[in-house]
């Protein structure tokens, strides 16, 4: 009895949203326009289409969205099914449209496609620097935190060239253009090169007080793709960049655990040669005391390293034993050089790249609260006085005992 | 009256912490991070300690009235029209709590899944779902609750285990956050707040006649009320560590926002964030279930049925109605602080009432023993 | 009711019985509370003329074909006395009847021999033969017939005479079709009940093993047992079967199956509330759970209840394997399970509401799949696993040696055709190849065959709302699973709720010295099943091969194990315990001296007997 009448409820509910209604979303996977990869630009003429209505408008001149979509079998999974299309038949499709907004570019880009386009999938998104510059960045990352689909895992990225050519690229080793450079970045972070900052920490960050963002920046020149170190954001606008040798000094100081930058000393019996060492691991900590009611950060900082390459014929200095001690200090010298003069850089951007100000929010209140929650936190940081305190250790030197 | 006692003290404390856990899991951090700043965790952690004295008392007066629930216990401690009235307090009470959970994740299933689906659809399946199984005795409730313990910890405990080398320390620091970040009156609304997460408890109520030991029965609302604290309080910390204050107040459902985050290298599913959403419809039936059983119980008591089956389909219109009022989720986070906080009202006041009463009754009754 | 339906026959129990379908009836229950009316019972009372009794036989049993009346003449008691035995032609045994009929009209020497009365001379005397009962009614001398035996009848007396020559024929024991094992017993129930009671005793030989029988059926009169351990099985739950048993009124009782619809508990549900094996260990091992187990006459499939879910992810083998493979290969078939309930309707959440989970890749490779293919995902895979089972039907109906070719067939070219001709994706072949493959992982068939039909519905539900309408599907499903109950038992018990003894016998199968309680929701009577700790077992134990316990045995006193054995008690176990812990006495090794000190600490006298030797 009791079932029945339960079952007698199910059923009818079933059946009759099942015939009245139907299914409201879905969407057959061949049904979506995937797109893999966008990446967004200044429009190149005035003249930009408002599809959304007279309405839409935003900061800048609006924005030219190229997007990749992924053409279904174009894609063969498994072995053996790479040999057959070559250039031809490529198996993305990219796809352009302006608007003056972000939505309103992408339901441009709608009107161009029959398939429902499906960001479920974007792994990668680069703007053009240019964008990236102006206030209209803002406009960008609210079109991407209001999206469900988006993926907090996903790459932002900024070009220095213009982005569409990284959509319009072809790498010989990967079909898809998009996946390439996800596997680059992805590489990049294991080998030590880049700081994992991925959509959902790049906006953990943008929108703490104590520390801005950084992003990784690529060259596009035709074919080619390069990682070129990191861009630093102020106030969600871009205003600079790191180069590669700061973007290991950066790192130093983030204590980013996996080091992977080289480094050349000059031998110190020979000057007109060289040693490399690169570094493997990395660790820093950081202190701050209130020192005459301002903060003193103090940076201890220990990279561990290995031998890579020396020129010229001579044999490592000797003693080996004392040598090696040598250039661990010659090398130490150089970092915490490099360290100052970052810091000294960023300060003089008043661009709070390290999050000293989230260590004094977290571990001096009091100060924080008295500097107004962090209000005048930029104006502190362009004058605080950190001081660096870095150790290389260099710990093997291959398969050379000379 | 006499009631079955099939349930056991570790059954009665997982019926808590399941029923305890709801679809408050998925925007409480955004709500608590606004009012106390880093000092979420710290505030949560009151609020358990409150609910679990609450939860305390009421299996105390369990024990004391080990043949009755708390509808029967409350109508002899109060007398009948005060106890009556309060019963019917507390079901209309519960049959808005079930709307409101219905309709906040209604709110997350069309916003983040089912976009086109209509919101009355997902808000009407999971009403007919918690109807269907309230049509089951007091036994199998506890069952049914008990079962999906599992299915609401095991999610939260692999999902903070995933996005754990996303964490900051930086971010749940300093945590007492009072006086830096916020002020009294926000620290306190964070902790009610995180109180009404807790009303559920009530079931407490409903169960303890059936238990097998009702002394043991504070010690299951023990471990049941510090199992889910323990849940929030983790989960709080794990969203502070990965967002950080500020970002947190950006996020609408910070903890699905988590789910986004998390990822398993080298596994078939790349993202993570539906499955959990689809494990959690377990961990919000079983809240909305709760509620739902608890109203059609106090009816029954208040209209002296002898069968609840009848309360059970005829109740879903109304609390659909009630679940479709707040017209968008602006309204609907408005309407859920403000049904909350005035609901503590009656799921602390009534035990603290009974409490009081027990005890003056008891007193009154020596007294009178003594003067004779 | 009729009188048959309420007859009652009662298995006497004799220990080692090699013929346990000779019932024997010690009374009938027509006289009893439950029987019919005294008219009733007079109007087909027997007479004392013989010639009335044949034709009252014949008219209640119709001329049948098969309906042998065999006269004759027997000189007893000083007389020549007419005589006639009834039985059914292919139903008896024909060389039980020749030794009956033999020994009654050949043993002339009984001629002068005088009784008290005829009846109580032949019964006495001259039927060399076990099972015979006292007939006493017209009715009851029918039933007696109908079901094999035969019946004498002697001219003026106004008893006859039921003799247990029933010979049905029946199939030899044959292994197991449904639950196939690899290590263990072959044996199979057949359709005939006492060959399965034999089959069942053989297993446990216990006096306190009960076997009661009972009709049912009006028309059928079938007979059927149910079978517990007297001293395990709860008494309520014995009651409850019986009442249960006794409350089925029907025509005709045509197998296991059908008496288990009669005594489920909740008659809509999906899903067994019955557990049903044709396998004689499984039933013995339900018993000593403290189960009851039912077995139909005529099927060879016995019943066991109360039933709970987590008996159909188990096999018998279970037991015999290492407890590690066990549990491992246990939550493998878990997993099938709950696979061939919910995989296809991942799929098509997967594939039609949230594509992002898939990795990129694969996706766009799952959607190239699909480009051609006109159906959305749920038509497709609604359609293929419909032809899947189509297939599946088809393939049991069908000779076995055509059934193994055609599933070959019907995957493959079926399959395969389907693809080329873009009717379905290849990978909506693969999922529902994995579905069915799960299905049949699960050892319990009509468990398997509820999960199966219930994968439709969550299908509908995932065509619909996407991984949300999964989950509401199995939230539906486990609630009802929670509401279940077997003979008041929770169908999902011990998980649900929890029990520590039970729980060591679910997914996980705990090592079988380990397993000391009986499952616990069966409120047994005797509890305990294994009375040996690991801790035990470990003490006992020596090593008796072991080049450092014999080599300073041999070396240093070869005769010891004489003298501790001559210290200790005579039996030979306490003999080999003796020379172990006599040599540690000797040695005084720490390795050896926690046996003799746990052999002591026991309190046995071989123990204590062997040290006082060695010291």
């Amino acid at each position: 009895m009791r079932f029945r009448r339960a079952a007698v409820i199910l059923i009818t509910t079933l059946v009759t949203l099942f015939t009245v209604t139907g299914c409201w979303d879905r969407i057959e996977i061949e049904q979506r326009a995937t797109v893999l990869g966008m990446a967004i630009d200044p429009p190149d003429e005035s003249d930009v289409r408002g599809v959304t209505g007279p309405a839409a408008r935003g900061e800048g001149p609006g924005f030219k969205v190229t997007a990749q979509i992924a053409i279904p079998g174009r894609i063969p999974l498994g072995p053996g099914g790479g040999s057959g299309g070559a250039a031809s038949d490529k198996p993305v499709w990219v796809i352009q449209a302006t608007g003056k907004t972000m939505d309103d570019a992408v339901s441009s880009l709608q009107q161009e496609l029959a398939e429902k386009i499906f960001l479920g999938h974007l792994r990668v998104i680069i703007v053009n620097q240019e964008l990236a510059k102006s206030e209209a960045f803002n406009d960008i990352q609210d079109f991407l935190r209001r999206n469900a689909e988006i993926r907090r895992l996903a790459w932002l990225l900024v070009s220095t060239g213009n982005a569409e050519e990284a959509m319009n690229s072809s790498p010989k080793l990967e079909r898809v253009p998009t996946l390439y450079l996800v596997n680059m970045m992805d590489q990049s972070v294991k080998l030590g090169t880049l700081p994992n900052v991925y959509l959902g920490s790049f906006w953990s960050v943008l929108s703490s007080r104590g520390q801005t963002p950084v992003l990784p920046v690529i060259s596009v020149r035709e074919d080619e793709i390069r990682t070129q170190g990191l861009a630093i954001f102020h106030h969600g606008k871009m205003v600079g960049t790191l180069n590669r040798l700061e973007t290991s000094t950066y790192m130093e100081i983030q204590n980013e655990r996996r080091s992977g930058y080289a480094v050349a000393v000059p031998r110190p019996s020979d000057p007109s040669h060289s040693i490399t060492v690169r570094g493997t691991t990395r660790s820093s900590k950081r202190a701050v005391h209130i020192v005459g009611g301002r903060p003193v950060f103090d940076v201890y900082s220990r990279i561990d390293s290995n031998i890579e390459e020396k020129t010229g014929d001579k044999p490592f200095e000797k003693p080996f034993e004392t040598g090696i001690g040598k250039v661990q200090d010659e090398l130490t010298a150089m970092v915490a050089q490099r360290q100052k003069e970052l810091i000294a850089r960023v300060q003089s951007l008043g661009v709070d790249i390290f999050g000293f100000g989230e260590y004094v929010r977290a571990t001096q209140p009091a100060y924080w609260a008295r500097i107004g929650n962090g209000k005048q936190w930029e104006e502190v940081f362009k004058t605080l006085q950190v001081r660096v305190h870095p150790r290389v250790y260099i710990r093997r030197s291959g398969m050379s005992a000379r | 009256m006499n009631k079955p006692k099939t349930i056991t003290v570790m059954q009665f404390a997982m019926n808590l912490g399941t029923t305890i856990i709801g679809v408050g899991l998925l925007a409480f951090p955004r709500i608590t991070a606004q009012h106390a700043g880093t000092g979420a965790p710290l505030a949560t952690l009151f609020g358990v300690l409150l609910m679990l004295g609450c939860a305390l008392m009421l299996s105390y007066l369990g024990h004391q009235y080990p043949n009755m629930t708390l509808f029967e216990y409350s109508d002899k401690l109060l007398g009948r029209w005060l106890g009556r009235i309060v019963t019917l307090a507390l079901v209309l009470y519960f049959l808005e709590l079930e709307a409101m959970a219905a309709r906040e994740f209604g709110e997350v299933v069309v916003t983040s899944v089912l976009q086109r689906t209509p919101l009355e659809i997902t808000i009407l399946i999971m009403l007919v779902l918690a109807a269907t199984a309230a049509r089951n005795d007091v036994t199998v409730f506890s069952r049914i609750l008990t079962f999906y313990m599992p299915f609401v910890y095991i999610p939260v405990l692999v999902l903070i285990a995933l996005t754990l080398r996303s964490a900051r320390l930086t971010n749940i620091l300093p945590i007492i956050s009072f006086g830096y970040q916020t002020n009294v009156s926000n620290y306190v609304y964070a902790i009610l707040f995180v109180a009404c997460l807790f009303q559920n408890y009530m079931i407490t109520g409903l169960l303890t006649p059936y238990m097998y030991q009702t002394n043991k029965a504070w010690k299951g609302a023990l471990i049941g009320v510090v199992a889910a604290g323990a849940v929030y309080l983790i989960l709080d910390v794990a969203t502070l560590a990965v967002f950080g204050t500020e970002e947190m107040k950006n996020l609408i459902w910070p903890t699905l926002e988590l789910a986004k985050t998390a990822a398993i290298p080298l596994f078939f599913l790349e993202r993570l964030d539906p499955v959990f959403l689809a494990v959690w419809v377990t961990a919000v039936f079983t809240a909305i279930f709760a509620s739902y059983y608890f109203s059609i119980q106090g009816l029954v008591h208040l209209f002296n049925f002898q069968d609840h089956r009848a309360f059970t389909s005829l109740l879903v219109p109304v609390v659909f109605l009630a679940a479709m009022q707040p017209s968008n989720i602006v309204d609907v986070y408005r309407m859920v602080q403000w049904v909350g906080l005035s609901g503590l009202v009656l799921t602390v006041g009534i035990p603290a009432l009974l409490f009081a009463l027990h005890f003056g009754t008891g007193a009154l009754k020596r007294k009178q023993v003594k003067r004779a | 009711m009729t009188l048959i339906g309420k007859l009652k026959y009662r298995k006497s129990i004799r220990v080692g019985d090699v013929r346990p379908s000779r019932v024997q009836v010690h009374s009938g229950r027509a006289h009893g509370q439950d029987g019919p009316s005294a008219e009733a019972v007079s109007e087909y009372r027997l007479s004392a003329d013989l010639d009335e009794n044949l034709a009252g036989m014949k008219s209640i049993l119709g001329m049948d074909m098969d309906l042998l009346i065999r006269q004759f003449r027997i000189q007893i008691n000083h007389g020549t006395h007419r005589c006639a035995l009834v039985y059914l032609d292919n139903a008896s045994s024909k060389s039980d009847i020749n030794k009956i009929l033999a020994s009654l009209m050949f043993d002339l020497d009984k001629s002068e021999q005088s009784g008290p009365t005829l009846f109580e001379m032949v019964i006495s005397q001259c039927i060399p033969y076990a099972d015979v009962s006292d007939i006493t009614s017209m009715k009851q001398a029918a039933t007696w017939v109908i079901s094999g035996n035969s019946v004498l009848f002697m001219d003026g007396v106004v008893k006859g005479i039921g003799l247990c020559t029933q010979a049905f024929k029946e199939r030899a024991i044959e292994p197991p079709g449904t639950e196939q094992v690899i290590q263990g017993a072959r044996e199979a129930f057949i359709e005939s009940l006492g060959t399965n009671v034999s089959l069942i005793r053989r297993r446990m030989r216990s006096p306190d093993l009960r076997v009661r029988q009972m009709q049912i059926g009006q028309r059928t009169t079938t007979n059927i047992a149910y079978l517990y351990h007297a001293n395990i099985a709860n008494q309520e739950l014995i009651n409850e079967v019986e009442r249960r048993l006794r409350l089925v009124e029907t025509d005709a009782l045509y197998g296991s199956g059908y008496l288990e619809q009669f005594i489920e508990d909740n008659h809509y549900s999906p899903f067994p509330q019955v557990q049903n094996t044709e396998r004689p260990d499984k039933a013995v091992a339900a018993m000593l759970e403290g189960r009851v187990v039912i077995l139909v006459d005529g099927s060879p499939f016995a019943l066991i209840v109360p039933a709970v879910f987590s008996q159909f992810y188990q096999t018998a083998e279970d037991y015999d394997t290492r407890f590690h493979m066990a549990s491992m290969i246990r939550g493998i078939r878990l997993l099938a399970l709950i696979f061939s309930l919910i995989f296809p309707s991942l799929y098509v959440s997967l594939i039609s509401y949230n594509p992002e989970m898939i990795p990129t890749k694969f996706a766009v490779a799952v959607a190239g799949g699909r480009a051609g293919v006109p159906f959305p995902a749920i038509a497709e895979i609604f359609g293929l696993e419909l032809v899947m089972e189509i297939l599946r039907e088809a393939t049991i109906r069908l000779p076995q040696q055509i059934g193994g070719a055609l599933s070959i067939v019907g995957v493959l070219v079926i399959g395969e055709a389907a693809v080329q001709a873009g009717f379905v994706s290849p990978i909506t072949v693969v999922i529902v190849a994995m579905t069915t493959i799960g299905s049949f992982a699960t050892p319990a068939y009509n468990a398997a065959v509820a999960l199966r039909m219930l994968r439709f519905p969550v299908m509908i539900l995932a065509g619909m709302f996407g991984l949300y309408g999964v989950m509401v599907g199995i939230i539906f499903i486990i609630n009802h699973l929670n509401s279940l109950e077997s003979f008041g038992v929770p169908y999902l018990s011990p998980v649900v709720p929890a029990d520590a003894s039970g729980l060591q016998d679910t997914v996980i199968r705990a090592p079988v010295w380990s397993m000391r309680k009986r499952p616990k929701q069966l409120a047994t009577d005797d509890t305990v099943r294994v009375n040996v700790g690991l801790q035990d077992l470990a003490e006992q134990k020596q090593s008796p091969l072991d080049p450092r316990n014999s080599q300073m045995q041999n070396g240093q006193q070869p005769n010891s194990a004489g003298t501790s054995a001559g210290g200790g008690s005579g039996s030979q176990g306490a003999g080999s315990g003796g020379s172990g812990s006599g040599g540690s006495g000797r040695r005084g090794s720490s390795s050896q001296g926690s046996g003799s000190q746990g052999s002591s600490s026991q309190g046995s006298s071989k123990g204590s007997g062997s040290q006082g030797s060695s010291s």
